[in-house]
Protein backbone atom coordinates (compact mmCIF):
# COMPACT_ATOMS: atom_id res chain seq x y z
CA UNK A 1 0.00 0.00 0.00
CA UNK A 2 1.20 3.44 -0.82
CA UNK A 3 1.34 6.60 0.85
CA UNK A 4 -0.81 9.77 -0.60
CA UNK A 5 1.69 12.38 -0.65
CA UNK A 6 -0.67 15.05 -2.57
CA UNK A 7 -3.80 15.55 -4.23
CA UNK A 8 -4.30 18.43 -6.05
CA UNK A 9 -7.38 19.47 -8.85
CA UNK A 10 -7.22 21.84 -11.59
CA UNK A 11 -9.35 23.07 -14.63
CA UNK A 12 -7.63 21.94 -18.25
CA UNK A 13 -8.91 24.00 -20.97
CA UNK A 14 -6.45 23.64 -23.78
CA UNK A 15 -6.25 28.04 -23.23
CA UNK A 16 -4.38 27.38 -20.30
CA UNK A 17 -1.66 25.96 -22.28
CA UNK A 18 -2.27 26.97 -25.96
CA UNK A 19 -3.59 31.20 -25.73
CA UNK A 20 -3.69 32.16 -21.89
CA UNK A 21 -2.64 35.79 -22.95
CA UNK A 22 -5.78 36.39 -24.00
CA UNK A 23 -6.84 35.97 -20.27
CA UNK A 24 -4.69 38.97 -19.16
CA UNK A 25 -4.69 39.16 -15.32
CA UNK A 26 -6.63 35.85 -14.90
CA UNK A 27 -4.64 33.56 -17.15
CA UNK A 28 -1.74 35.23 -14.72
CA UNK A 29 -2.98 34.39 -11.65
CA UNK A 30 -4.02 30.98 -12.31
CA UNK A 31 -1.02 29.84 -13.71
CA UNK A 32 0.27 30.86 -9.75
CA UNK A 33 -1.75 28.66 -8.82
CA UNK A 34 -0.93 26.20 -11.13
CA UNK A 35 3.05 26.93 -10.06
CA UNK A 36 2.16 26.49 -6.37
CA UNK A 37 0.65 22.92 -7.74
CA UNK A 38 4.61 22.18 -9.19
CA UNK A 39 6.00 23.30 -6.39
CA UNK A 40 3.59 21.01 -3.87
CA UNK A 41 4.45 18.42 -6.35
CA UNK A 42 8.04 19.27 -6.41
CA UNK A 43 8.04 18.90 -2.33
CA UNK A 44 6.52 15.77 -2.02
CA UNK A 45 8.21 14.05 -5.22
CA UNK A 46 5.21 11.09 -5.60
CA UNK A 47 6.71 8.08 -7.38
CA UNK A 48 3.71 8.01 -9.55
CA UNK A 49 0.72 10.44 -10.31
CA UNK A 50 -2.75 9.23 -10.71
CA UNK A 51 -4.57 11.28 -12.98
CA UNK A 52 -8.08 11.41 -13.36
CA UNK A 53 -10.22 13.58 -16.25
CA UNK A 54 -13.19 13.20 -18.20
CA UNK A 55 -13.43 11.44 -21.70
CA UNK A 56 -13.82 13.91 -24.43
CA UNK A 57 -15.16 11.28 -26.79
CA UNK A 58 -10.94 11.02 -28.08
CA UNK A 59 -10.69 7.52 -27.07
CA UNK A 60 -13.88 6.29 -26.82
CA UNK A 61 -17.45 6.78 -28.71
CA UNK A 62 -20.81 5.47 -27.99
CA UNK A 63 -19.97 1.72 -29.29
CA UNK A 64 -18.08 1.33 -26.13
CA UNK A 65 -18.67 4.24 -23.55
CA UNK A 66 -16.91 2.74 -19.76
CA UNK A 67 -18.21 5.06 -16.63
CA UNK A 68 -14.41 4.46 -16.04
CA UNK A 69 -11.64 3.46 -17.53
CA UNK A 70 -7.64 2.79 -16.08
CA UNK A 71 -5.10 3.37 -17.85
CA UNK A 72 -3.02 -0.12 -17.36
CA UNK A 73 -0.27 0.72 -20.28
CA UNK A 74 3.48 0.97 -20.81
CA UNK A 75 3.14 4.40 -21.84
CA UNK A 76 0.50 6.50 -23.18
CA UNK A 77 1.09 9.62 -26.09
CA UNK A 78 0.20 12.65 -25.49
CA UNK A 79 -0.93 15.57 -26.65
CA UNK A 80 -3.57 13.85 -29.18
CA UNK A 81 -6.51 16.05 -30.42
CA UNK A 82 -9.12 14.57 -32.97
CA UNK A 83 -8.73 15.95 -36.44
CA UNK A 84 -5.39 17.87 -35.41
CA UNK A 85 -3.01 16.91 -37.27
CA UNK A 86 -0.05 18.81 -34.86
CA UNK A 87 -1.36 19.64 -31.81
CA UNK A 88 1.27 20.99 -30.70
CA UNK A 89 0.51 23.81 -32.77
CA UNK A 90 -3.02 23.47 -30.78
CA UNK A 91 -1.60 23.73 -27.37
CA UNK A 92 2.15 24.38 -27.36
CA UNK A 93 3.00 21.43 -26.10
CA UNK A 94 5.33 18.45 -27.55
CA UNK A 95 4.05 15.33 -28.56
CA UNK A 96 5.21 12.86 -26.47
CA UNK A 97 5.27 9.34 -24.79
CA UNK A 98 4.22 9.75 -20.69
CA UNK A 99 5.37 6.40 -18.75
CA UNK A 100 2.67 4.48 -17.37
CA UNK A 101 2.65 2.17 -14.16
CA UNK A 102 0.86 -0.93 -14.97
CA UNK A 103 1.64 -2.64 -11.86
CA UNK A 104 -0.27 0.18 -9.85
CA UNK A 105 -2.87 0.63 -12.26
CA UNK A 106 -3.86 -3.35 -11.98
CA UNK A 107 -3.63 -2.98 -8.36
CA UNK A 108 -6.13 0.11 -8.72
CA UNK A 109 -8.57 -2.20 -11.19
CA UNK A 110 -8.24 -5.06 -8.94
CA UNK A 111 -9.03 -2.82 -5.86
CA UNK A 112 -12.01 -0.92 -7.53
CA UNK A 113 -13.54 -4.80 -8.44
CA UNK A 114 -12.97 -5.69 -4.70
CA UNK A 115 -14.90 -2.72 -3.72
CA UNK A 116 -17.67 -3.29 -5.76
CA UNK A 117 -16.89 -1.40 -8.81
CA UNK A 118 -16.81 -2.83 -12.20
CA UNK A 119 -14.29 0.00 -13.52
CA UNK A 120 -12.97 -0.64 -17.25
CA UNK A 121 -9.18 -0.64 -18.02
CA UNK A 122 -7.24 -0.31 -21.21
CA UNK A 123 -3.60 -0.59 -22.60
CA UNK A 124 -4.20 1.53 -25.35
CA UNK A 125 -5.20 5.15 -24.95
CA UNK A 126 -4.02 8.48 -25.71
CA UNK A 127 -3.92 11.65 -23.69
CA UNK A 128 -5.85 14.48 -24.93
CA UNK A 129 -5.35 18.30 -23.72
CA UNK A 130 -7.54 16.88 -20.39
CA UNK A 131 -4.55 15.09 -19.29
CA UNK A 132 -1.54 17.08 -20.87
CA UNK A 133 -2.25 20.30 -19.96
CA UNK A 134 -1.74 19.64 -16.13
CA UNK A 135 1.02 17.61 -16.23
CA UNK A 136 2.54 20.21 -18.51
CA UNK A 137 2.62 22.70 -15.91
CA UNK A 138 2.88 20.25 -12.53
CA UNK A 139 5.78 17.71 -14.14
CA UNK A 140 7.11 19.41 -17.04
CA UNK A 141 9.96 16.96 -17.70
CA UNK A 142 7.54 14.12 -17.70
CA UNK A 143 9.51 12.60 -15.10
CA UNK A 144 6.79 10.84 -12.77
CA UNK A 145 5.12 7.98 -14.28
CA UNK A 146 1.13 8.11 -14.98
CA UNK A 147 -1.90 6.12 -13.82
CA UNK A 148 -4.40 7.70 -16.22
CA UNK A 149 -8.34 7.18 -15.00
CA UNK A 150 -10.70 8.57 -18.08
CA UNK A 151 -14.42 9.37 -16.39
CA UNK A 152 -17.23 9.36 -18.35
CA UNK A 153 -18.54 13.21 -17.23
CA UNK A 154 -19.92 13.28 -21.25
CA UNK A 155 -22.71 11.71 -22.14
CA UNK A 156 -25.42 9.60 -20.73
CA UNK A 157 -25.38 7.80 -18.28
CA UNK A 158 -22.66 8.76 -16.38
CA UNK A 159 -21.31 6.65 -13.61
CA UNK A 160 -23.25 7.25 -10.23
CA UNK A 161 -21.50 9.24 -7.37
CA UNK A 162 -21.06 6.24 -4.96
CA UNK A 163 -18.81 4.74 -8.66
CA UNK A 164 -16.68 7.36 -8.07
CA UNK A 165 -16.60 7.41 -4.56
CA UNK A 166 -15.71 3.67 -4.48
CA UNK A 167 -13.04 3.89 -7.40
CA UNK A 168 -11.00 6.67 -5.51
CA UNK A 169 -11.15 4.83 -2.21
CA UNK A 170 -9.57 1.60 -4.29
CA UNK A 171 -6.86 4.39 -5.62
CA UNK A 172 -5.83 5.10 -1.58
CA UNK A 173 -6.09 1.09 -0.87
CA UNK A 174 -3.45 0.45 -3.80
CA UNK B 1 -29.41 6.06 -39.94
CA UNK B 2 -29.17 7.76 -36.40
CA UNK B 3 -27.26 10.65 -34.82
CA UNK B 4 -24.94 7.35 -33.70
CA UNK B 5 -23.44 7.11 -37.17
CA UNK B 6 -22.75 10.21 -38.41
CA UNK B 7 -21.44 10.54 -34.89
CA UNK B 8 -19.22 7.54 -34.84
CA UNK B 9 -18.01 9.16 -39.18
CA UNK B 10 -16.57 12.10 -37.08
CA UNK B 11 -15.35 10.09 -34.51
CA UNK B 12 -13.70 7.85 -37.07
CA UNK B 13 -12.47 10.79 -39.15
CA UNK B 14 -11.24 12.03 -36.02
CA UNK B 15 -8.86 9.09 -35.18
CA UNK B 16 -7.59 8.52 -39.15
CA UNK B 17 -6.32 12.01 -40.31
CA UNK B 18 -6.21 9.91 -43.99
CA UNK B 19 -9.51 9.20 -43.60
CA UNK B 20 -10.26 13.27 -43.44
CA UNK B 21 -8.11 13.80 -46.41
CA UNK B 22 -9.86 11.51 -48.29
CA UNK B 23 -13.17 13.08 -47.50
CA UNK B 24 -12.00 16.49 -49.03
CA UNK B 25 -11.07 14.43 -52.17
CA UNK B 26 -13.96 12.56 -52.43
CA UNK B 27 -17.03 13.29 -50.00
CA UNK B 28 -19.35 10.36 -51.09
CA UNK B 29 -16.86 7.73 -51.18
CA UNK B 30 -16.50 8.14 -46.89
CA UNK B 31 -19.78 8.75 -46.54
CA UNK B 32 -21.25 5.91 -48.28
CA UNK B 33 -19.63 3.70 -45.99
CA UNK B 34 -22.02 4.55 -43.33
CA UNK B 35 -25.67 3.65 -43.02
CA UNK B 36 -27.15 7.16 -42.86
CA UNK B 37 -30.23 8.77 -44.33
CA UNK B 38 -30.79 11.12 -47.94
CA UNK B 39 -31.31 13.83 -45.12
CA UNK B 40 -28.19 13.12 -42.92
CA UNK B 41 -25.81 12.81 -45.85
CA UNK B 42 -27.50 15.91 -47.51
CA UNK B 43 -26.99 18.45 -43.86
CA UNK B 44 -23.47 16.66 -43.76
CA UNK B 45 -22.57 18.29 -47.25
CA UNK B 46 -24.03 21.18 -46.61
CA UNK B 47 -22.84 21.91 -43.33
CA UNK B 48 -25.98 22.28 -41.95
CA UNK B 49 -25.03 22.18 -38.17
CA UNK B 50 -28.60 22.67 -36.95
CA UNK B 51 -29.89 19.79 -38.71
CA UNK B 52 -27.28 17.95 -37.07
CA UNK B 53 -27.61 18.99 -33.48
CA UNK B 54 -31.01 18.22 -33.73
CA UNK B 55 -30.26 15.19 -34.66
CA UNK B 56 -28.48 14.67 -31.43
CA UNK B 57 -25.00 15.02 -32.25
CA UNK B 58 -23.19 15.84 -29.26
CA UNK B 59 -22.43 19.21 -29.28
CA UNK B 60 -18.48 17.82 -28.24
CA UNK B 61 -18.53 15.83 -32.03
CA UNK B 62 -20.32 18.43 -33.76
CA UNK B 63 -18.26 21.39 -32.58
CA UNK B 64 -15.27 19.36 -33.71
CA UNK B 65 -16.67 17.36 -36.63
CA UNK B 66 -17.89 20.97 -38.47
CA UNK B 67 -14.92 22.60 -38.84
CA UNK B 68 -12.19 19.95 -38.43
CA UNK B 69 -12.66 16.81 -40.19
CA UNK B 70 -16.25 18.28 -42.59
CA UNK B 71 -14.58 21.06 -43.84
CA UNK B 72 -17.00 23.68 -42.67
CA UNK B 73 -14.90 27.27 -42.33
CA UNK B 74 -14.39 28.56 -38.72
CA UNK B 75 -16.47 31.96 -39.47
CA UNK B 76 -19.41 29.74 -40.82
CA UNK B 77 -19.61 27.89 -37.77
CA UNK B 78 -19.45 30.63 -35.45
CA UNK B 79 -22.07 32.50 -37.57
CA UNK B 80 -24.22 29.34 -37.66
CA UNK B 81 -24.22 29.22 -33.90
CA UNK B 82 -24.22 32.79 -32.96
CA UNK B 83 -27.64 32.75 -34.70
CA UNK B 84 -28.72 30.08 -32.60
CA UNK B 85 -29.87 32.28 -29.80
CA UNK B 86 -33.72 30.21 -30.36
CA UNK B 87 -31.51 27.10 -29.26
CA UNK B 88 -29.71 27.52 -26.24
CA UNK B 89 -28.60 24.15 -26.21
CA UNK B 90 -26.70 24.46 -29.50
CA UNK B 91 -25.31 27.74 -28.65
CA UNK B 92 -23.69 26.74 -25.42
CA UNK B 93 -21.52 24.65 -27.35
CA UNK B 94 -19.65 27.47 -28.64
CA UNK B 95 -20.20 29.84 -26.10
CA UNK B 96 -20.88 28.90 -22.08
CA UNK B 97 -21.77 32.35 -20.98
CA UNK B 98 -20.10 33.63 -17.92
CA UNK B 99 -18.75 31.47 -15.38
CA UNK B 100 -19.90 31.02 -12.01
CA UNK B 101 -17.12 31.98 -8.74
CA UNK B 102 -16.35 29.25 -7.10
CA UNK B 103 -17.20 31.34 -3.40
CA UNK B 104 -21.00 31.74 -5.44
CA UNK B 105 -21.50 28.37 -6.07
CA UNK B 106 -19.78 27.06 -2.97
CA UNK B 107 -22.57 29.69 -1.28
CA UNK B 108 -24.67 27.58 -2.89
CA UNK B 109 -23.59 24.12 -2.55
CA UNK B 110 -22.32 24.44 1.18
CA UNK B 111 -19.79 21.85 2.21
CA UNK B 112 -21.81 18.70 0.36
CA UNK B 113 -22.65 19.46 -2.76
CA UNK B 114 -25.11 15.80 -3.14
CA UNK B 115 -27.36 17.02 -0.28
CA UNK B 116 -27.37 20.41 -1.63
CA UNK B 117 -28.61 18.69 -4.95
CA UNK B 118 -31.09 16.46 -3.13
CA UNK B 119 -32.82 19.61 -1.87
CA UNK B 120 -33.45 20.47 -5.39
CA UNK B 121 -34.70 17.45 -6.05
CA UNK B 122 -38.17 18.68 -7.08
CA UNK B 123 -36.99 20.80 -9.79
CA UNK B 124 -35.34 17.16 -11.44
CA UNK B 125 -37.03 15.33 -13.61
CA UNK B 126 -37.76 11.26 -12.64
CA UNK B 127 -35.05 10.54 -14.28
CA UNK B 128 -32.49 12.61 -13.15
CA UNK B 129 -33.82 12.59 -9.68
CA UNK B 130 -33.24 8.99 -9.46
CA UNK B 131 -29.47 9.57 -9.48
CA UNK B 132 -28.88 11.89 -6.64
Amino acid sequence: MGELAVAAATSHAPGIAGSIEAAGDRGQRFHAGLTKIRETFDDAQPDVIIELSNEHFVNFYLHNMPAICVGTGMSFIGPVEPGVANPEAFLKIPQSRVEGHPSLAKDIVRGAYAGGVDVAYSEDLVLDHGFMVPLHFITPNLDVPVVPIFVNNLIERCPCPSASINSAKSCVRS
Amino acid sequence: MSAYAVGKMIWDMGRNLDLIEQYKQDPESVLSRYDLSEEERTAIRNHDALYLYQLGIHPQLLSRGMTRMLGMPQGEWKEATAGAGQNPGLRTTVSPGPARKGEELLRDYGSDPWQWLSTKKENLSAEQASKV
